[in-house]
């Protein structure tokens, strides 16, 4: 059985210890590293069109090379399984 | 013990283990996903294992002892919520966004080192009205369980296949 008030224990631990910079850090490791690796990232779209992204944790860009661009966009999120 | 379902695309060679998801934008992170009810895992393959035409249901019993169970345990969904606004609220004013499911329950793994915590149950809303036989309503929930300990998968064998 689990126990909750342990579980709530070390989530308040790691909250507390958290700085701007390092929950910025995790956050941005979390949601592109899968993505990007080094958070760069360079290829061509199903148009032929040369698509790079770099992410930075102030404003996330997406350019492709006929200058569309996409500034700040929500990533979208599937079910899975 | 819990019966439960995982789909996958129909391949040459029956599966004798449940595939680990690893997509980025997997719902409640990385782990083994699987369906409490058996026609959401038929609407998952479906409308989303399409790539061979035909998918794969595969049931097993799952060990539920340490798994956060948010749909019926009434505890587990009062703490899990607590916890879940805790963490955004965190995340928005460090970092000016909101964060994704995904990244709440990572962050409980990860940083919170919530390492006894077998899996999460959970829920959403089914948005299909060809498994609601009442208009309007939508009183199926779409529960899923994500699987982080592989050891709480039990008697896992193949279930039943169909075209997409």
């Amino acid at each position: 059985m689990l126990d909750l008030k342990n579980l709530e224990r070390k989530l308040d631990s790691a909250l507390e210890k958290e700085s701007n910079a390092s929950l910025k850090e995790w956050l941005s490791s979390k949601r592109f590293k899968g993505y990007f690796g080094d958070k760069k990232f360079e290829s061509r779209t199903v148009f032929k069109q040369k698509a790079s992204f770099e992410f930075s944790t102030d404003e996330n860009n997406l350019e492709v090379s006929d200058d569309r661009k996409i500034v700040n966009s929500n990533i979208s999120y599937d079910l899975a399984a | 013990m819990r019966r439960m379902y995982h789909t996958q695309e129909k391949w040459a060679k029956k599966l004798t283990s449940p595939i680990k998801c690893v997509r980025d934008n997997a719902w409640l992170g990385e782990g083994f996903y699987f369906w409490d009810d058996l026609d959401f895992a038929h609407q998952w393959g479906k409308s989303s294992k399409k790539n061979t035409g035909e998918y794969e249901i595969y049931e097993a019993e799952i060990d539920t002892e340490n798994v956060l169970n948010t749909v019926f345990n009434e505890e587990h969904y009062d703490f899990w919520l607590k916890q879940v606004e805790k963490v955004a609220k965190k995340i928005i004013k460090k970092t000016g966004t909101k964060p994704s499911i995904k990244e709440i329950n990572e962050y409980f793994v990860e940083r919170g080192e919530w390492n006894e915590v077998d899996g999460i149950m959970f829920q959403d809303i089914p948005m299909n009205m060809n498994y609601i036989l009442v208009q309007g309503l939508w009183y199926k929930k779409r529960i899923q369980l994500v699987v982080y300990n592989e050891k709480i998968i039990l008697n896992f064998s193949f279930y039943i296949d169909d075209k997409c």
